[in-house]
Order: C-alpha cells, then sequence, then structure tokens
C-alpha cells in the first residue's frame, strides 16, 4: 500500500501534537513544553532577605539554571519575590572575586592562597604581639552561614583573645534584641509565620514590608483577601506599596513615635481593652530606674493623652483613637516592625513600647498574637544573634561577662579560659572609630560592605585607608575592596553548604550543588586555615567538614533556650528547616515559646508555674516587663537651617550595596538607579519638579540626586533608597547610635535640599 | 503549503461541538479528543496563508476553543517547490 | 529510491530546522531580532509605560502580580539584554510549582493560553 509524502507528514506531524499533550498516536514524538529535561533539583534557602524562602535550584550539566520556590516549605510555599526569583543568575556574575589578591605599590597583584593567607597571619600576629590582640578586629555580616560566624568567633574571641568581633546585624536588629531581652529576657519572638493567617489585626510599625520582607506581605495579603475583617494598621512616616492594604495610616514625624505608643496604652487601659487577669499574672511594671505597680504605670501614662501624642508626633488625635481601638477590639493581633523602630537612638525603648501593647491585652503566647521582629538578613537571627558573633555575645545566647558561659564555651572550643576577654569588645561604630583613631590596626572583614553601609560612611574612609584591611568577599569591586590590603575570594550561596536561621527561628540547611568559581574557598575553611598559620593548629585542625563545625555549635545550644541539639544535618537535610527549641532528634520543633508545646515550659515543675498558661521563663517568677520608657525624639531634631526630616531604606528590587542585585539585568532595569523621594508640597515650595537634579544636604555631607516629586513621604521628609554606590545615601546618614543597643539612627536625621 | 500537527484546547463541556465545528474546516483534519479537552488535529494551509494568522483566526472564532499549541509544522514544498503527491 | 530518499531526508531537515524558527516565533516569542524599541533605559519600564500604555499599566497593577511589583521585566525581559514581546511561559513555573492545574502535564500548554492580557485574567 503507498503512502503519498503528505499523508506521511500529516501523520507525523498529528504523532507529534499528540505526544505534546502526553498521548500516543503512534510511535514517536516530540518533549512536551514543560518537560524538566534532566533537570536535578535542590532542596536550599534564599540568600537574601530574613523571610528565609526556600528555594530549589536546578542544576544541569553541572551548572545552576534554575530556580524555583519549593512549594513543601511552609514559609513561601512555592513563591518568591523578584529578588529570589534572579538568585541563579548572580552565581555567574561578571564581577565575582575569583584569585586571592594583595594590593602591592597601590595595585592589586593576584597571588596563591599560601601567600595570602601567610601575609594575613603574619602582619595579624606582628600586630597582636606589638599591640596586643585588641589591635585587632572582625567584622562580618548577618549573610555569612552559621557556621562561617561560629569559626570567626572561635578565632577572634577564643585563640586571638580580642572581643573586637562585630557584624552587620548590629546596624540592622541589635535594638530588637535589646528590646525582646529587656521585655522578656531571652532574644527573639515568641509566635512565628503560622501566626499570621490567624491573627485579625496587624500592626506594621517602621516596616514596608512589601519591598523589605514581600513573602511576609505576601501571607498577609493573602490572608486580608481571604478575610476582609483582617485590620491593618500602619504606622510609618511615609506611604510604601505596603499602603495597598491598609485600614489605617498613622503617619508620625520620623522618629516621634514613642508617644503614639504610650497613647494608645493609655487608651487600651482606659477604655477596657486590657486583659486585667493576664497583667496580674504575667506583668510587671519598671521604668528606666525601678519596679513600678500597675497603678504607678498608669499615672505615667496619664501625660501621654492622644492630644499630647497629636502634638509631638503631628498625626491627628482621632486616628491615635482609632489606632488604639482597633487594637484593642482585635480578638488577636500581631505586630511586626523594623528598621524604622530598630535603626533609632532610641531603638529599644520603641521595641519595648510595642511589646508593651501585647502584655497589656494578653495579646502574646495565644495563635494569631505576637509581638514579631522581621529581620532584615537572612542570617542575621541564625548566625550572629544565635550564634553569638557581636562583641559582647558568645555563642548560644551567651554573653562574655558571664564566667559561667565564658567557661562553657572555652571548654568545647579548647582554649584556656583565659583567653576570653570577660569585657565586652569594641560595637560596631566605636569599632571603626577605633580604626580611625589608630587604636585597632587590623581588621578582618567578612561578606560585608561597610565602607558604603556605615552610617555617616565617609568618616569611616580614613581608618580603612590606614590600617591594614583584609576583606573576603564573594565580588569584586566593592566601596570597601578599595581600602583592602588583602582581597580573598570567598565561595557564594551553592558553592557551600551551611545553615540559615531566619525570623521565625527556622534554622534551615543549604546544600553545596556546585564547586566554587575560580580558587574561591569556603569563608569557613579560609578563617580555619588562617587560624592553623597564625599558630593555632590543635584548635583548628580538627574541623574538616561543614558538619563538624555545626555538631560542635549545636552542642553548645543544649540545654539554652534555643536548644538546636535537634537539628542534626541529617534531620536538616531532609526537612524544611525547624524552629528551636528542637531538643531531640525526634523533637518537631517549636510553634510558640513560653507556653504549652514550648519542651522548655513543658519542663517547668507545676510548682513553678502555678497553673500558668504562659511563663516568660527569661525573667524572674516568669513575668515579662512593661516597660514606662520616658518618649524621646531622634538625635537630630530638624530646625531652620536644616528643615528637612532624611530617612532612608531599601526597595524590593535590590539588596544592600548592590554587589549581589546589581549584577541582574533584570532588576537593574526595575530601578537603575537611586532618587530622592519628596512631598508634591515641599517640592512646590521649592520650585523642584520631578526628574530635576537636586542635592541633599545634611550636617555630613552632600549627595546630587534625582528628584522624585511623589505623594510618599510625609511633608517634610526626604526619602532616600540607599543601594547605590554612586549615590551613596550613607554619606548623608547620621552614626549617633542607641546607648543601649548601639545600632545607629539611620532612619532619622536632618536635612536640606535644594535645586542642583 | 504548510503541514502542522496541533493540540487544540477546548473547554471540557464544549468540546463535542467544538470537535464538529474544526470538522466541517477543509484545512483541518481531526485526530480524535484526548483527555477529555484536547483535540489533536493536522492543518494543512496554502501557500497564500499564513499558518500564525490562520490558527489565531480558528481561536477567535470558536469561543470553545482555549488555546492552539502547534507541535510541528513542514514547509517543505514552499521550500523546495515539490510536489508531495508522489509515493514515498 | 535512495536519492530520493537522502533528499528527502534533506528536506526533513530543513524543514525541522524552519519548524524550530516557527515554533519559537508562534510558542517563546524568543524570535530573533525581536527589540525593544530604543528608549531612554535609564528609566524603569513602568515609569515610562505609565505614560505610553497606561491601560496596560493600569490593567497589571489591579492584579496581585502588580501589588508585589512583580514588573514588566520579569516577562518580557529587562528590553536591553533580552526582549520578549510575546513571554514564554518558563518563568511562570518559578514561583507556580503547587497551582491546581499542573502544568507539567500540559504538554505545550503555554500559561498565557488561559491567563490572558496583563490582569492575566483567567479565561478571559
Ligand atoms: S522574600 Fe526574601 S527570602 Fe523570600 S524570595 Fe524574596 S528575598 Fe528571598
Amino acid at each position: 500500500m503507498g503512502v503519498t509524502r503528505r499523508e506521511f507528514i500529516k501523520t507525523t506531524a498529528a504523532a507529534a501534537a499528540a505526544a505534546s499533550i502526553g498521548t500516543t498516536l503512534l510511535p514517536g514524538g516530540v518533549k512536551p513544553l514543560f518537560a524538566e529535561n534532566d533537570m536535578e533539583w535542590h532542596k536550599s534557602v534564599c540568600r537574601f532577605c530574613g523571610v528565609g524562602c526556600g528555594v530549589l535550584i536546578g542544576v544541569k550539566n553541572g551548572k545552576v539554571a534554575a530556580i524555583r520556590g519549593d512549594k513543601f516549605n511552609t514559609i513561601n510555599k512555592g513563591h518568591l519575590c523578584v529578588k529570589g526569583f534572579y538568585l541563579h543568575k548572580i552565581i555567574y556574575a561578571k564581577t565575582r572575586l575569583t584569585h586571592p589578591m594583595i594590593k602591592k605599590n597601590g595595585k592589586f597583584e593576584k597571588v596563591s592562597w599560601d601567600e595570602a593567607l601567610n601575609f594575613v597571619a603574619k602582619k595579624f600576629n606582628e600586630i597582636r604581639k606589638a599591640h596586643g590582640p585588641d589591635a585587632l578586629a572582625f567584622y562580618g555580616s548577618g549573610q555569612a552561614e552559621t557556621e562561617e560566624t561560629y569559626m570567626a568567633n572561635k578565632l577572634f574571641k577564643g585563640c586571638i583573645g580580642t572581643n573586637n568581633m562585630e557584624g552587620n546585624p548590629r546596624l540592622c536588629m541589635a535594638s530588637a534584641v535589646g528590646g525582646y531581652l529587656t521585655s522578656f529576657g531571652l532574644d527573639e519572638p515568641a509566635g512565628t509565620y503560622e501566626d499570621i493567617e490567624q491573627a485579625e489585626m496587624f500592626m506594621l510599625i517602621g516596616t514596608n514590608t512589601a519591598e523589605a520582607h514581600p513573602i511576609v506581605f505576601e501571607r498577609i495579603v493573602r490572608h486580608k483577601m481571604k478575610n476582609p475583617n483582617v485590620k491593618i494598621l500602619i504606622i510609618d512616616p511615609r506611604k510604601t506599596p505596603t499602603d495597598q492594604v491598609a485600614d489605617l495610616h498613622l503617619f508620625p514625624k520620623p522618629g516621634w513615635d514613642l508617644a503614639i505608643l504610650h497613647a494608645m496604652a493609655r487608651i487600651i487601659i482606659k477604655e477596657g481593652y486590657a486583659d486585667e487577669q493576664f497583667i496580674k499574672d504575667n506583668v510587671v511594671f519598671k521604668d528606666n530606674k525601678k519596679n513600678l505597680t500597675y497603678e504607678q504605670y498608669k499615672q505615667f501614662l496619664e501625660k501621654f493623652t492622644p492630644e499630647y501624642a497629636s502634638k509631638v508626633s503631628g498625626v491627628p488625635v482621632e486616628d491615635i483613637v482609632k489606632a488604639a481601638r482597633m487594637f484593642g477590639q482585635a480578638k488577636t493581633a500581631m505586630s511586626m516592625w523594623t528598621m524604622g523602630i530598630n535603626q533609632r537612638t532610641r531603638g529599644v525603648w520603641a521595641n519595648n513600647l510595642i511589646t508593651n501593647l501585647h502584655l497589656l491585652t494578653g495579646k502574646i503566647g495565644k495563635p494569631g498574637c505576637d509581638s514579631f521582629s522581621l529581620t532584615g538578613q537572612p542570617n542575621a537571627c541564625g548566625g550572629v544573634r544565635e550564634g553569638g558573633g557581636l562583641c559582647h555575645l558568645l555563642p548560644a545566647h551567651r554573653v562574655v561577662k558571664n564566667p559561667k558561659h565564658r567557661e562553657e564555651v572555652a571548654k568545647v572550643w579548647g582554649v584556656p579560659v583565659s583567653n576570653i576577654q570577660p569585657k565586652p569588645g569594641k560595637h560596631t561604630v566605636a569599632m571603626f572609630e577605633a580604626l580611625n583613631k589608630g587604636e585597632i590596626k587590623g581588621i578582618y572583614i567578612m561578606c560585608t560592605n561597610p565602607a558604603q553601609s556605615l552610617p555617616n560612611a565617609s568618616k569611616y574612609w580614613k581608618g580603612l585607608k590606614e590600617q591594614f584591611v583584609v576583606v573576603a568577599e564573594s565580588f569584586f569591586p566593592t566601596a570597601t575592596t578599595k581600602f583592602a590590603d588583602v582581597v580573598l575570594p570567598a565561595a557564594f550561596w551553592a558553592e557551600k553548604e551551611g545553615v540559615y536561621g531566619c525570623t521565625e527561628r527556622r534554622s534551615q540547611y543549604m546544600p553545596k550543588v556546585l564547586e566554587p568559581m575560580g580558587e574561591a574557598r569556603w569563608d569557613a575553611f579560609i578563617l580555619r586555615d588562617l587560624g592553623i598559620r597564625m599558630g593555632f593548629k590543635k584548635e583548628f585542625e580538627k574541623y574538616k567538614t561543614a558538619e563538624d563545625i555545626w555538631n560542635e555549635y549545636i552542642s553548645l545550644t543544649k540545654g539554652r533556650d534555643l536548644d538546636l541539639s535537634g537539628a542534626t544535618y541529617r534531620r536538616l537535610k531532609k526537612e524544611r528547616g525547624l524552629r528551636w527549641p528542637v531538643p531531640s532528634e525526634d523533637h518537631p520543633g517549636t510553634y510558640k515559646r513560653y507556653v504549652k508545646g514550648d519542651p522548655i515550659f513543658d519542663e517547668l515543675s507545676e510548682e513553678k508555674k502555678k497553673g500558668r498558661w504562659i511563663y516568660f521563663y527569661g525573667k524572674p517568677e516568669g513575668k515579662a516587663v512593661v516597660w514606662a520608657r520616658p518618649d524621646k525624639g531622634p538625635e537630630e531634631p530638624t530646625d531652620e537651617e536644616f528643615p528637612f526630616a532624611l530617612s532612608t531604606g531599601r526597595v524590593l528590587e535590590h539588596w544592600h550595596t548592590l554587589t549581589m542585585t546589581g549584577t541582574v539585568p533584570e532588576l537593574n532595569r526595575a530601578v537603575p538607579k537611586a532618587y530622592v523621594e519628596i512631598n508634591p508640597e515641599d517640592a512646590k515650595a521649592l520650585g523642584i519638579a520631578n526628574k530635576d537634579q537636586v542635592i541633599v544636604e545634611t550636617r555630613r555631607g552632600q549627595l546630587k540626586i534625582e528628584a522624585r516629586v511623589i505623594n510618599r513621604p510625609k511633608k517634610g521628609t526626604l526619602f532616600i533608597p540607599w543601594h547605590w554606590e554612586e549615590w551613596m545615601a550613607n554619606i548623608l546618614t547620621i552614626d549617633a547610635f542607641d546607648p543601649g543597643s548601639k545600632e545607629p539612627e539611620y532612619k532619622v536625621c536632618a536635612a536640606r535640599i535644594r535645586k542642583a | 503549503m504548510a503541514i502542522a500537527g496541533v493540540a487544540i484546547l477546548a473547554k471540557k463541556e464544549e468540546i463535542q461541538n467544538v470537535y464538529q465545528r474544526l470538522e466541517q474546516i477543509p484545512e483541518i483534519t481531526t485526530y480524535g479528543i484526548h483527555q477529555e479537552q484536547y483535540i489533536v488535529a493536522v492543518v494543512e494551509t496554502s501557500p497564500q496563508q499564513d499558518l500564525e494568522k490562520f490558527l489565531k483566526k480558528i481561536q477567535d472564532n470558536d469561543p470553545g476553543i482555549l488555546g492552539i499549541f502547534p507541535a510541528y509544522a513542514n514547509f517543505e514544498d514552499e521550500v523546495l517547490g515539490e510536489s508531495l503527491d508522489e509515493l514515498v | 529510491m535512495n536519492g530520493k530518499l537522502g533528499k528527502g531526508l534533506l528536506v526533513i531537515l530543513f524543514g525541522v530546522l524552519l519548524i524550530f524558527a516557527w515554533h519559537l516565533q508562534a510558542n517563546d516569542g524568543k524570535a530573533q531580532g525581536e527589540k525593544h524599541p530604543d528608549v531612554d533605559f535609564s528609566i524603569s519600564c513602568t515609569e515610562c509605560h505609565q505614560e505610553v500604555t497606561p491601560e496596560i499599566v493600569a490593567q497589571w497593577k489591579s492584579t496581585k502580580h502588580g501589588m508585589m511589583n512583580f514588573g514588566c521585566y520579569m516577562c518580557h525581559g529587562d528590553g536591553q539584554v533580552e526582549f520578549k514581546a510575546k513571554p514564554d511561559t518558563d518563568n511562570c513555573l518559578n514561583c507556580h510549582t503547587g497551582e491546581p492545574v499542573d502544568a507539567s502535564k500540559g504538554g505545550n500548554l503555554q500559561c498565557f493560553s488561559c491567563h490572558k492580557n496583563h490582569n492575566l485574567k483567567f479565561h478571559q
């Protein structure tokens, strides 16, 4: 039987079409469009923000070819924000640093690892010998893995013997730590993201959640779309994309919101929204000097009438009343905040006053209730807060001041306890100040870019220029590598394994799916090898794998509030993270602290609990503290000379100093350059039109930048996204810091603006 | 002329009607309904017709069609100017 | 006969190449030569499109994608390095991994076949 070519082709065509929908008419066919073509998927975690979304890394032919949201991760259920979406592209950025380099005669020259590490070891030892251990310092990152920070901690605090060991979480989370410690006695939130879907009301204060914590925002949006009765209150001097879901927005003058929180507390008590039984059982009152009675606290609040708060903050009286009622009437409430509260000279106090509202209304410890601080960086909680990567801390929520803590840590580290100094080292601003003064002569900077990210940045370039600076980085150049004497290429995300701990106390494992690019090496091993070369062979040669380091670290968490001893690599590799406390390998992790289900609460004796359903075991008698803090404005209020309040912040599409997102064409297209947002009324008064070049000036510096006339910042305020080196907002910001948390006040300073 | 194999996705409740309507079109040969919502078909267009436009027109004219997905196309006579009606 | 078969194979090969080109054009929109008009690339997509195609921007803004600021570039490329007038659906699946329609079973089914326009309404 003959077949014509036409028929032959037609049958082939039909077969191909059938195959494309997974059916066969005839043997053979074409691949369906969505076929995975040999892609291998690896479970990991997003490199960017503290939300901690689960991702799947797609590897094909030994290259990372794709990224996907991990639908089995309960944080993001498969969704990603625009940054996470392009994560895989960053691995192959042209700006990856692939060789160690030493600056010789002002120019970087490629050298071998041996030469670089020997050089650094020799220099550090010389400095240590001539000027003592405190002439050395380490500056790390909330983006480093827990294992990496752990190694740095051991090298600097345990071996070199200096507590000058800090990290950029000082610039972002320190006030939240201070807040939790003073209110509850223990760091990190009681609740988790699971509370979002059970909350009736959200108070978003000092957070642009939509842009800085997009997937948290997405969960709030979803929840509100399903439950239109959910109320959202925003307190922020700037209108942001988060406003898309707001029911009420209070616009305080930047830095003047403490009075509002007190006024809300006053209304809540006066109008009967307080949970008096909860207060009686679980709360004590304090001011900066002494204990107070409930009555005395009420007395203290008398000053904070809505009218007073309105006068101080510029928010209409009725809005303050509405906000207080909204919080009081909701059965469950969750407050969230981030840099707008933390980056303040009274950041700790602001944190306390938020938690006050929860303690007064008993909206804590129950599903849908929490005072929930949003963390900026992916491992600020895990590596630095829990891992003890600040100058006063030791691993697992320990402090250098406590002799018992020093002993416990020294034992595990295998170093004499006398190596660990009892006195806290220099906090970030003091550290760079000391570098300027020459008191610190050598610094090791890992995975961060302080030359651009410090407040009042240009002031600290002097020290970076003059002292011996080692920078371990995945990218080159950055504002900081310019000042480096040695740069060490660090393996990037997906080229190393390790653990990140996100906002909700969850530790998640990231696999190594690629060999590091060029000669790059894992930061933890760079530090190990440096330690060995500095003479600490015995202390460091035992670490052969990431798991060795992790196991040692979790052994230090045993019996602590953040017990991670059940979170072994074996488990973390399988599960989508675990929320501590996880005291044993068969423990599922903890949804809520201080209540039933929290293994530490469950183990407390009945005698102690006295029938209470919640027990803040970080505080005496398990009672949390409601703080009567004075209301104080910013360090540098506006005046006639500098009439605008300047604030800085993020945009959705970019991350910190652009070393990563700046390499993705799509993200650059989305927001190609910096700008200053100015309110249309202010712009009109100053004759500034949209897209005009303007000069923004503070007492510290000036910046030429494009104006964006937009109804976002409140009248009298300016806003600049801080990501670009070319338009470096931190030349303008103030380096005054919170006396408690030592966190600088990035969010408010006085400025003026004029047409260029 | 072009010969193309396509999978046509139709609304489930409409699929029988869509199938009948497609059978009326001279350029289309149908190859059955699959998975309750797909019709496999082959489209032959004359050299004067643009295949893509043709498919789009079919889709736009039939509200029961949700999408047409070409899986294969052959333009050889347009290219080589040969007759396809010879026996192979 | 042999010569004819050889020629036939050649023809098929040529056909396949053409199909390939056409396939791309029809399905992926990654057609060669697709180019975004030269514009002021120092501003963002939306800034310009707000003025030139306000309806499209408004449609997009009305969706959850707009709410989350999933910009034009996510489907259409950045416009300079890459531009797809008709986007493909590969990118959709990076986030929509657990959606009710299991796209991996869809054969040549494209997300945009059902989710149309810039509000991506289903079955519009
Ligand atoms: S929300 Fe944060 S963690 Fe999630 S994808 Fe975006 S940047 Fe990554």
